[in-house]
């Protein structure tokens, strides 16, 4: 059976080249803030990560009407 | 509640009847990838959502595939309208004909009734939001096939814009699922 | 392309931007700048839904210029193809 220190070790490594930016979520108006990294610093096995979006310019909105989406990079 | 915007959300105006593609679409009123069973699954499993994020997440896409369900609807309304029954016999879509006119029905390309089987919802969350990814998946796919046998561009168009939304749905669903993963950490549901 | 539909698409465009800050802000709550884009295209909507209304009549049932008509009922609806 593999070690698991190694398998999260391997993971880590790939995840330092990443560019890891943290979000804030919560509401300053009603809530306490939660930090929610782009990627999870240690996944854990058995669940599923989408990356969490990062807010950087919008299309007009004629534009984004056309396209589908405000947002470039989820154009697909 | 919800209020009624008198509008689409995408404009739609098709010029050109064609009553074999207004069959084909309506697999996203009625059918398992559709318009109905994804507003029905989100504003179902609303209920159950545990952290505000995902409550607003749920309320919000559930009430927008509403939108699209019009959306699809209108489409289908203006393939099928006022085409002479003969030509609809001629094009072999007269076995919907005879059962519903050129009215539009909840169900899908064959004539299969809208059923709630197509969705889930559940008290588990993050079973909820897993079956959601996927079935913004499914139905992106297929508004790539619709895309694929169309030839209109004002058909073309609103699909194009429908399958996006799809996209973003994906993301949206997936930071949610991080949400609750994240904030709910290791506790386990009963 | 006439006026009642240049300026509805207009709104639409508008309209469908808020919507997809919306749900962007539904998991990014305290994103800043998606606050502020998202009240810049509050007031573009606002003003081109009062533009429409007044010349055109309601987009919602909640207008009501004067109480001798009421005009919720007219077409266009939605579903209606231009050409009628």
């Amino acid at each position: 059976m593999e070690n698991p220190n190694i398998q999260m070790e391997n993971l880590n490594i790939g995840m330092k080249n990443l560019n890891i930016a943290t979000v804030y979520t919560g509401n300053n108006c009603t809530g306490e803030p939660i930090m929610i990294p782009v990627m999870p610093v240690r996944p854990e096995l058995a669940r599923a990560y989408v990356p969490y979006q990062l807010y950087n310019k919008i299309f007009s909105a004629q534009e984004a009407l056309r396209k589908g989406t405000v947002f470039p990079e989820l154009v697909k | 509640m919800w209020f009624y915007d008198k509008k689409t959300q995408y404009p739609i105006n098709i010029k050109k009847p064609d009553p074999r593609m207004a069959i084909a679409i309506l697999t996203q009123y009625g059918g398992p990838n559709g318009e109905l069973a994804a507003s029905l699954r989100y504003l179902s499993q609303r209920f159950s959502m545990p952290t505000k994020e995902a409550k607003a997440t749920l309320n919000d896409i559930g009430t927008e595939e509403l939108a699209h369900l019009e959306m699809i609807g209108t489409m289908v309304h203006q393939l099928m309208d006022k085409v002479p029954p003969k030509e609809l016999e001629k094009l072999h879509v007269d076995t919907t004909y005879v059962i519903h006119g050129r009215a539009v029905y909840p169900s899908d390309s064959n004539g299969v009734p809208f059923t709630a089987a197509y969705i889930e919802s559940m008290e588990d969350p993050i079973a909820n939001l897993n079956e959601d990814l996927a079935a913004e998946e499914k139905a992106r796919a297929t508004y790539d096939y619709l895309i694929n046998i169309a030839d209109d561009p004002d058909v073309i168009d609103p699909l194009r814009f429908l399958r996006e939304r799809e996209v973003v749905h994906y993301q949206r669903f997936g930071e949610t699922l991080r949400i609750v993963q994240e904030t709910m950490g290791k506790k386990k549901y009963y | 392309m006439d006026e009642q539909t240049t300026l509805l698409e207009q709104i639409m465009a508008y309209d469908f931007a808020l919507y997809d800050l919306q749900l962007f802000l539904n998991t990014h709550p305290s994103d800043a700048n998606a606050l502020r884009d998202y009240k810049m295209a509050l007031e573009q909507s606002e003003n081109l839904r009062r533009q429409y209304q007044s010349k055109f009549g309601p987009l919602t049932a909640r207008y009501l210029p004067n109480t001798t008509c009421w005009q919720w009922i007219n077409d266009p609806w939605p579903w209606n193809n231009k050409e009628v």
